[in-house]
């Protein structure tokens, strides 16, 4: 911002009034202080960075716009092959989180129920004095760990400072893991990636491919481009959104009722005999889960229990059935529900019945040969461990929070907030004090995303994509990238840590040196290849050259990242082993109706965690589409909402069993009868009362058994409208 | 000259609402308080609004469409300007000059696509914020009307390069950023009186509908939706 | 010569202007206090913005341009009512005329003065003069009221000057100014003259510009392309309901100042029955206009008037609409066509009802239409603040303590027009019957 007229006026006026009333050059010196920033800063130069968003999986490249080594604004890299030059609410507003006015600017301490500013040092002496009490007792079990991130690169780190000083409890809650483990858990192996090329039908249980994925931006353009060559998506839910309205048949279905949709449409596949032969060998135990699902799954009987019209059930399974590749989809949204992992476990017979055709796996994943354990994603242990425990014993020592607000993300949250006040020491790296590190004992700040080094690894293209996540500016604050005070805390913790590493800068550039090694693939800086270039790079040729590794890796942090197109896929066709777990037993769910009706909690678009609504810009645009800000609202068929003579825009309460909280009225006539959609990531405490509810604070305690997640969609409510005065929209 | 105008693809536009979120930074537009809000003064110049529903019960859709100033040929908010604040620009972009509008509101009385928007406040803001905010775009005074320009700064920023560069102004030196971002790619700019430019051409798609046509304000914006989606 | 040894026949009008009781200062006071509260409320708008009111994003106008149109439809009583009265000769109108031409005058800056506080920049105005866009609705407009402002003025002031000259014959407070404003009017024949020459010419002119001005007003919104504007009827709309508004808003003030200052030798019966004639007969014509406007509508059934028609007839704003419809068309017709209630209470209460529901009309006319925009995207509701409240009401006492300092001032009856009439009125009146009647019937000269 140069000086405008109007700051020039003001600041003559003040020098003016200042000779007239104090006189003299001192009252002209003083310059008031609103104008120091325009005055005194430097010569607005434009210069652009390259690095990755980090506030989700897909690891999207961006451009951000510096003036005067200040990030002001980021865009999407057109050359990178995940977003192609777009980028989503998220990326934008990853600018405004940097100089967001309640990030945590140092280290803090809990004296007396209040936080004080430490040194570094400090901090990190009473983390690594109460960690080593612990250990020394060898009572390494009552530490947990449990860390939010999306980095494969901090995963990697949590996975091996858990391994060096022999904590059993970590618990990595990431949308990747979380996702696939149903996969591990089943055949010890997870497909990489939808093939595009090769899949002709789409059948989507309830995943946003667009809105919440391993690449919502590369979705987004790849399903258009899937339904522009004629292939048809279906895809079932219980709402409406964004991901689904993009598919060309939606099945309306309770989610806790998707496993028995599934097996419905398996049992179609396995009295036509239409199944690939080959499923046969792929599942153990093929004939008894054969007989299993022919003797239940009859769709009339699928019809009463899911109401799904027979119909439609056979409809879709006659579409699976003739597809030459097609894919059924699940993701981490299918956990929130009570019969969540189960719900997986069929889908994924469904899919061994079509050998899984519709999926692909790089071939020689640079990414599984750097981080070797495949299944690290997961961590060990799961948060219903954790829940156990904290209920039961209650012997936990230490908990370390990295990056997750579980306590937000929570059903039943007055419980885990008692339990957890219970812990006698709990570290946090939270940014910001929100509604888990309140409990802190200790938080050490993590950077923000544009102050870090990281690198992303993405294949949901099919392509091997490597985004780095340089840091564009200097640390704001004095915060320390948790990565660094993992590997101090191996260094000094861990007896057996053979980590060579002195920090994470250290150990990316180490990644980065394989990839040089390698030397297959290319630099973000081209998209586009001939097919004769592409069989050249194939066999080796490459116009790369670089003198040294630092000449790459410079060329590297310029190109904003690295890809290989020229690698190959392999099929996905792994065995599976579901002996012990499946046929599991369903819970029944009642079906909402016109009288009973059911709380719809459903996650907005791009908000995986709950934590868009941090962002001053994306909690005022929370609810744009609907024209409500700051409040909670409820989307509500509009038959539905006259019956209980509510008005578009009006005020309600919407009861639960648990208590009620207000909402407004909004009508939306693609809303299923009897369900009440509220959407999820309001009500933040940090935010005081400024801004909505969180609906989970009100949801019954359903969760799904093994993953331990809450259930979204199985709360029975009512509603009652509150006043008749409306609401502005 | 260049007439600009944009295409919006229904069919491919997800409501991710990027370009509402790309619009709110990159025009410095204010964040209003929850009070404001709830007087209903929330400032976008590019909103996602629901225009109908379509399809039969078990399957019912919003037709949700991206909507910003759509640069009418015939501007009916120019023609009640009293102090000629807001004015068509040979380029065809309708444009705003904040330190002239004296605030009377009379354009947004006139805007039959309701797009304008009014300064009631100088909203609280994190000081903070005004460190990210663009510098290629002033901050509107309170009391005061504003409207999406295209981004014209954009334009006058790529016409300073080309001119520096000694050549023309390409088409694709200029975008507007709710174009930019959008993640499907549902955006297409450039110039209407180019017959060959891409959206010159979906301008002709069957698909095309503009809002409002029967007022015969002429939207350079428009918009494409096949039915029985 | 003191004023207390002079006794005039009209000494009763001359009263209110040496003498002022203790109700008059209390009054003054409170009023006063109300507004200099508005006037506080201006200043905290200006320092932090028109968001101190109840507009928002499509209710962009509210209480200002709502009062800015009914307080000019009030300025129509005057200077329209009395003009034409004049030009009609009606005998009946002579200790009229001054309140009417009064009440234009206050009003009209009353009113005047709204668009400017509804300005979002009112640091700014001057831009109407340096760059001001002729093509805008908004500089008619302006360019009407400036007109209708300096004729009625004018208008005003002319009648005024031999009662000035008759003032300052008298001696007492502000002799000066009234030797200034009195042009040394000695009521000589030629001067005499001269002054009904200038009057007649000026209400002949003064017509036409006070129906232009609320031409120009309705064209504000007719101008647009908003449903429920968007109406060729608007223009002579508004002006009846302007004169509507005026009659209604003058019998007030006549009645209100005949009970404080004793004019009720002045002000008889008989004017107020007339008046009420007069009302009663733009109550009928307000009626079929709206009857009308909203007939075209509804059968066209155009589904965006149709969502301002339902607005109003059955949605958010039925209320005030029906309540408009009880105030200006059914308790006038009810209290006016009856003999026994068409007296000068019930005139009042008619006319207290008909000043409320041309309010109401207007704030019907401005805000649907706003709030119910074609592309039904964003509907809005507007509540207007405490600070829109206190403007209005000290626009209200404004010309309440304008029409009290005038009568401080200056005399509210035209006295030479009262002894004028005195003295030539049955002669001229009995001259011209006797030119329409047969001269059978003739009647006999008196003077």
């Amino acid at each position: 911002m140069e000086i405008n007229r109007r700051d020039f006026v003001k600041l003559i006026g003040t020098a003016v009034a200042g000779i007239a009333v104090g006189g003299g050059a001192a009252a002209i010196m003083k310059i008031p202080k609103s104008l120091e920033h325009v005055l005194f800063s430097g010569p607005k130069k434009e210069t652009w960075k390259l690095t990755a968003c980090g506030r989700c999986p897909g690891g999207c490249s961006l451009r951000v716009r510096l003036i005067d080594k200040f990030p002001i604004q980021a865009f999407g890299n057109p050359l990178s092959p995940i977003n192609d030059g777009g980028i989503c609410s998220m990326g934008l507003t990853s600018i405004s989180d940097l100089y967001h006015p309640s990030r945590i600017t140092g280290p803090l301490k809990k004296v007396n129920g209040k936080f004080v500013s430490i040194s570094y040092n400090e901090a990190y002496n009473i983390l690594s004095e109460n960690l080593k009490n612990v250990i020394k007792e060898n009572r390494q079990d009552d530490i947990f760990i449990i860390a939010q991130t999306d980095s494969a690169v901090r995963t990697d780190l949590f996975n091996k400072f858990s391994k060096a000083a022999g904590i059993k409890n970590l618990i990595i809650d990431n949308y990747e893991g979380n996702s696939l483990n149903p996969y591990y858990d089943a055949a010890g192996d997870a497909p990489g990636f939808i093939d595009f090329e090769k899949c002709d039908y789409i059948l989507n249980f309830g995943s946003r491919l667009s809105e919440m994925s391993q690449s919502p931006l590369y979705f987004s353009r790849s399903l258009i481009d899937f339904r522009e060559k004629g292939y048809k998506i279906t895809a079932a839910g219980s709402k409406l959104t964004g991901g689904i309205f993009k598919s060309d048949e939606w099945v309306r279905i309770q989610p806790a009722q998707f496993g028995e949709l599934a097996l419905g449409i398996a049992y179609v596949l396995l009295k036509d005999e239409q199944y690939d032969k080959n499923a046969e060998k792929l599942i153990t135990g093929f004939d008894s889960i054969k007989k299993y699902i022919l003797d239940n799954y009859y769709p009339d009987n699928v019809e009463k229990s899911t109401g799904v019209p027979s119909e439609t059930i056979v409809q879709i399974g006659r579409k699976f059935e003739k597809a030459k590749a097609p894919a059924a989809y699940f993701d981490e949204t299918i956990l929130y529900s009570s019969n969540g992992t189960l719900n997986a476990q069929a889908i994924i017979i469904l899919n061994a019945l079509k050998s899984f055709k519709g999926f692909g796996k790089v071939k020689d994943s640079f990414y599984s040969s750097i981080i070797n354990n495949a299944n690290a994603a997961s961590g060990n242990a799961a948060f219903n461990t954790f829940k156990n425990t904290i209920a039961n014993k209650n012997s936990i020592k230490v908990l370390m929070i990295s990056g997750s607000n579980f306590i937000f993300n929570n059903t039943d949250q007055e419980k885990l907030k008692k339990e957890i006040s219970s812990i006698p020491f709990i570290v946090s790296f939270s940014s910001f004090i929100d509604e888990t590190s309140t409990y802190a004992n200790l938080i050490i700040p993590d950077h923000n995303d544009l102050e870090k080094l990281d690198l992303n690894f993405n294949e949901s293209t099919g392509k091997s994509v490597i985004t780095v996540q340089q840091p564009v500016v200097d640390p704001f604050y004095k915060t320390t990238d948790t990565g660094d005070v993992i590997i101090s805390l191996m260094k000094d913790l861990g007896a057996k840590s053979d980590f060579p590493y002195t920090g994470v800068a250290d150990y990316v550039k180490s990644i980065a040196k394989k990839l040089y090694d390698n030397r297959t693939g290319t630099l973000m800086t081209e998209n586009k290849f001939t097919e004769i270039e592409k069989g050249l790079r194939k066999i080796g040729w490459t116009s790369d050259q670089y003198s040294s590794f630092d000449d790459f890796w410079d060329s590297l942090l310029e190109a904003g990242g690295w890809w290989n197109p020229f690698g190959d896929k392999d099929a996905f066709a792994p065995k599976i082993n579901l002996a012990g777990k499946f046929p599991g037993k369903f819970e029944t769910i009642e079906m909402p109706s016109k009288n009973k009706l059911t709380l719809n909690i459903f996650m907005k678009n791009l908000d995986y965690r709950g934590s868009m609504s941090l962002n001053p810009v994306l909690v005022e645009q929370f609810g744009h589409l609907w024209s409500v800000f700051y409040l909670t609202w409820v989307e509500i068929n509009p038959e539905t909402a006259r019956r209980f003579s509510l008005d578009d825009r009006s005020s309600a309460f919407i009861k639960t069993s648990k208590g009620k909280f207000p909402v407004v009225v909004v009508y939306n006539s693609s809303v299923l009868a009897g369900n009440l959609d509220v959407p999820f990531g309001l009500g933040h405490d940090i935010l005081g009362d400024k801004a909505g509810i969180n609906p989970l604070m009100f949801t019954e305690n359903i969760f799904d058994k093994v993953s331990g997640k809450p259930s979204l969609t199985e709360t029975k409510a009512e509603i009652v409208s509150s006043s008749s005065r409306s609401i502005n929209g | 000259m260049a007439k600009y105008g944009m295409a919006i693809d229904l069919n491919k536009c997800n409501q991710c609402g990027a370009c509402v979120t790309a619009c709110k930074v990159e025009n410095n537009l204010q964040i209003v308080s929850k009070e404001s809000a709830a007087k209903g003064r929330v400032m976008q110049w590019m909103r996602l609004t629901n225009l109908s529903y379509e399809g039969n019960d078990p399957d019912v859709r919003p037709v949700t469409i991206p909507s910003l100033c759509v640069q009418c040929d015939d501007p009916p908010c120019t023609k009640v300007c009293p102090v000629r604040a807001t004015y068509k620009r040979d380029d065809g972009i309708v444009a705003q000059i904040y330190p002239q509008c004296i605030g009377c509101r009379y354009c947004m009385a006139n805007c039959p696509y309701n797009v304008k928007v009014f300064n009631w406040f100088k909203e609280d803001q994190p000081v903070e914020y005004e460190k990210c905010y663009n510098k290629d775009v002033a901050v509107r005074m309170k009391g005061v009307v504003e409207k999406c320009t295209f981004c014209i700064h954009r334009l006058q920023k790529a016409k300073e390069q080309a001119a520096a560069e000694h050549r023309k102004l390409n088409e694709e030196d200029y975008i507007p950023a709710c174009a930019q971002v959008c993640p499907s790619h549902a955006f297409t700019f450039g110039d209407l009186d180019d017959p060959n430019s891409a959206v010159s051409k979906l301008k002709r798609d069957y698909r095309k509908f503009v809002l409002q046509e029967e007022l015969g304000t002429l939207p350079k914006v428009f918009y494409l939706n096949a039915k029985s989606m | 010569m003191n004023n207390s040894q002079m006794v005039d026949e009209d000494e009763v009008l001359f009263k209110p202007i040496y003498h002022s009781g203790k109700g008059f200062y209390i009054l003054a006071a409170a009023l006063l206090t109300v507004f200099l509260f508005g006037v506080i409320m201006y200043v905290r708008q200006l320092v932090y913005g028109l968001g101190v009111t109840g507009m928002n994003q499509p209710v962009t106008w509210g209480f200002y341009i709502i009062s800015f149109v009914f307080f000019i439809g009030i300025s129509h009583a005057g200077t329209l009512i009395s003009a034409i009265l004049r030009l009609s000769k009606a005998e009946w109108r002579r200790p009229i005329t001054r309140m009417a031409e009064v009440i234009t005058g206050i009003v009209l800056v009353i009113g005047g003065l709204h668009p400017i506080i509804d300005l979002g920049r009112p640091d700014r105005i001057m831009h109407i003069f340096e760059r001001g866009r002729l093509q805008s609705p908004l500089l008619w407009d302006m360019t009407s009221i400036t007109a209708y402002f300096t004729a009625s003025t004018i208008y005003l002031y002319l009648p005024l000057i031999p009662d000035i000259a008759l003032l300052r014959d008298r001696g007492g407070r502000f002799n000066k100014l009234y030797t200034i404003l009195s042009w040394g009017y000695q009521g000589t024949e030629k001067q005499k003259h001269v002054l009904e020459k200038a009057i007649s010419i000026l209400m002949v002119m003064v017509i036409p510009i006070a129906i232009s001005v609320h031409t120009v007003i309705s064209w504000i919104f007719s101008m647009t392309l908003q449903p429920g504007w968007h109406s060729t009827i608007f223009g002579p709309y508004f002006v009846v309901g302007a004169i509507f508004s005026g009659i209604a808003a003058l019998i007030i003030v006549m009645i209100v100042f005949r009970k404080a200052y004793h004019f009720e030798d002045y002000l008889k019966d008989i004017h107020f029955n007339y008046l009420g004639t007069l009302l009663l007969v733009m109550s009928l014509l307000w009626f079929y206009f709206t009857f009308a406007e909203y007939l075209t509508t509804f059968y066209g059934h155009e589904p965006v008037e149709m969502r301002v028609f339902l607005y109003k007839f059955i949605g958010g704003y039925a209320p005030w609409f029906w309540l408009m419809v009880v105030c200006n068309f059914l308790i006038p017709l009810i209290i006016l066509s009856n003999s026994k209630t068409k007296t000068i209470t019930g005139i009042l209460v008619a006319s207290i009802s008909v000043s409320v529901g041309m309010w109401l009309e207007r704030l019907i006319i401005v805000v649907p239409s706003l709030a119910n925009p074609r592309l039904p995207f964003q509907t809005g509701i507007y509540i207007p603040s405490l600070t829109e409240f206190s403007i209005f009401a000290a626009a209200a006492s404004a010309f309440i303590l304008g029409f009290m300092a005038f009568s401080k001032v200056f005399p509210l009856i035209s006295i030479w027009e009262i002894k004028e009439g005195r003295e030539e009125s049955v002669r001229l009146v009995s001259d011209r019957l006797n030119q329409y009647l047969p001269s059978k019937g003739h009647i006999k000269k008196i003077v």
